[in-house]
């Protein structure tokens, strides 16, 4: 932890100095411990999944426990958990696909293309993201209806796609902005279209922000709740449902749950540790700009 | 201007338009109809179950939700959940930024774990504070008792369940301010920061003069986005309370909900819904106006 702290201005007195760095320790602790803190609910997640269930009901918390997978066993025998986790992956892969082609045209014609009103168009797109979900919910449930889309994947997805696409679009236009200019220039000099650019061009050069975007996307569709509650409902449903709904049942059975949850989150995790730097750039880009 | 471009940047505005249009017919296609229709069911009498019934109401459903207790109640939980939890999550978010905000080894890692809670599904969150919560077996109060605090039913509670629903939305939301702050002060230029420190400013004075003015935009467009998310918000608090005990914890989300899809009034639930969507907008334009107000 040597340099933990930068030497402060020449000159100082040693004893200043000393001081300085003891601060500087104490804050670093301050700092470990807070983000240590906020971290804790997710391990304590981790740890009662695997828990058995008279130690998950102890009164006393059990730091030190005996691990076992009957959690996860019970949850596959009894749920037919396998199916929904399959409803999850099919509709949040196709939502992926669909939200990046598309975005990655659109954010690609408001970024480097001259556009009459193209900031009008990215801001009226920008704010579609802030609809309160159960505003279209209801319309889309009595549309879906009528339809016959109820309950299905179709349904699912054509609405996961409008939801995630006006983010995406903010993104992956934050992301292309940033790169130089005569790329496209020097690309439409060899006679390639529009199209072949942002194919053979642009995706490969901003490869790390299609990735957040298509993480983000991820993300946000595999954790969506309340309209897949209000859509679906057996064939289709997706695992955050199922998830919350063992909470309507009778007695809590914790044990399913947590297990239910850490499957939920594994995605997720995974994806952080894949491509953390470009995470943190994704949320912040989607805010400040 | 138009008249001066060559045939080839006519061509190429046209390919912009092309690229573009495939994605701005789907989102008016998928945002502008439903809410139109959704408008329509406001002033409609149109219940779940029979939709051929359906009739005229005017303006009805307000009228009603104007003389309904439950709703006021509601509308109040929503503003003084946003309020007390984007306030929070503020401070919070700030102390923990400054904390970042510094030269250790190992702080690319801390803020990568960060984002964990913001990525984590409010399902998951929800059920697992839900969990820590309850009262005999909960971690919380296990830790409440250790100091002699009696322990609570926290989510079954009327005067602590919104308060235990906010710390949980601190919980996940915090994280969030902290990057988007952080990546703001982190954009401030390094000489400005040198000269604050010539002039022997103390870092509160630092913080409070010289960084917070010039991160303004930065600060209102997080407390923007968190304002809006909470006052829409929906997954977490009902996961949790599912709105109760009573009206403690019924955000505006949760009333609409239940009204159309529990008790099946469509026209209801749509009119709860649009007040929503206008409370939102009145705050989005608010907010808007103070920040061309700072870059003018």
């Amino acid at each position: 932890m040597a340099d933990a702290v930068l030497p402060g201005p020449p000159g100082r007195l040693p004893a200043a100095a000393a001081v300085d760095r003891l601060r500087g320790w104490g804050l670093n602790g301050v700092t470990v411990a807070l983000v240590a803190l906020w971290l804790f609910p997710i391990y304590w997640l981790i740890i009662t999944s695997f828990k058995p269930a008279e130690e998950i009901n102890s009164p006393v918390p059990l730091f030190v426990f005996h691990p076992t997978l009957e959690n996860y066993y019970d949850l596959f025998a009894r749920f037919n958990f396998p199916h929904i986790l399959q409803n999850s992956l099919v509709i949040t892969a196709t939502t992926t696909v669909v939200v990046i082609v598309a975005g990655l045209f659109a954010a690609y014609a408001l970024a480097r293309m001259h556009i009459p009103g193209g900031k009008h168009i990215a801001l009226w797109i920008l704010s579609l993201r802030f609809l309160p979900a159960i505003a279209v919910g209801i319309p889309f449930y009595l549309m879906w209806q009528r339809f016959n889309l109820l309950d299905t994947y179709l349904g699912l997805i054509l609405v996961y796609v409008a939801f995630n696409l006006p983010f995406a679009i903010w993104l992956l236009r934050g992301f292309l902005v940033e790169l130089p200019l005569d790329l496209d220039e020097a690309a439409t000099m060899d006679g390639l279209s529009r199209v072949q650019i942002v194919r053979r061009i642009i995706v490969p050069v901003a490869l790390p922000g299609v990735a957040a975007t298509a993480i983000f996307t991820f993300v946000f569709t595999w954790n969506e709740y309340l309209m897949a509650l209000l859509l679906t409902a057996v064939r289709s449903t997706t695992v955050p449902v199922t998830v919350s709904k063992f909470i309507m049942a009778y007695a809590i059975l914790w044990g399913d749950v947590s297990a239910a949850a850490v499957i939920e989150l594994v995605p997720m995790l995974v994806v952080v540790f894949l491509l953390q730097r470009h995470i943190v750039r994704g949320i912040t880009l989607g805010a400040v700009k | 201007m138009l008249a001066r471009l060559t045939a080839a940047e006519h061509y190429d505005i046209r390919i912009a338009y092309l690229l573009l249009l495939p994605s701005v017919l789907y989102l008016l296609a998928m945002s502008v109809y439903p809410m139109v229709f959704s408008l329509w069911l406001a002033f409609r009498n149109y219940l779940i179950y029979r939709p051929d019934l359906s009739s005229f109401a005017g303006l009805g459903n307000f009228l009603d939700l104007s003389h309904n207790e439950v709703f006021w109640q509601s509308l109040q939980v929503t503003l003084k959940f946003s309020a007390i939890a984007v306030t929070l999550e503020f401070l919070l978010g700030l102390a923990v930024a400054v904390l970042l905000d510094r030269q250790m080894r190992g702080m690319g890692v801390l803020r990568t774990l960060l984002v964990i809670p913001v990525l984590v599904s409010p399902v998951a969150m929800g059920l697992t504070f839900r969990y820590m919560y309850a009262p005999s077996y909960g971690l919380i109060n296990y830790l409440l008792s250790l100091v002699g605090l009696p322990r609570l039913d926290w989510i079954v509670s009327t005067t602590w369940a919104l308060p235990a629903v906010i710390a949980v939305d601190v919980w996940q939301w915090t994280p969030f301010v902290v990057l988007i702050l952080l990546s703001g002060m982190q954009s401030v230029p390094v000489d400005v920061i040198e000269a604050s420190e010539l002039d022997g400013l103390s870092r509160w004075q630092h913080l409070w003069r010289i960084i917070m003015p010039m991160i303004r935009p930065v600060v209102l467009v997080v407390l923007l986005i968190r304002l809006i998310d909470s006052i829409r918000g929906f997954d977490l608090i009902y996961i949790l309370t599912r709105g109760g005990p009573s009206t403690a914890t019924y955000l505006l989300s949760i009333h609409s909900y239940v009204k159309g899809f529990t008790e099946g009034d469509m026209g209801s639930a749509a009119a709860i819904a649009w007040i929503t969507v206008v409370l939102v907008n009145i705050l989005a334009v608010l907010f808007l106006r103070l920040l061309a107000r700072g870059k003018a």
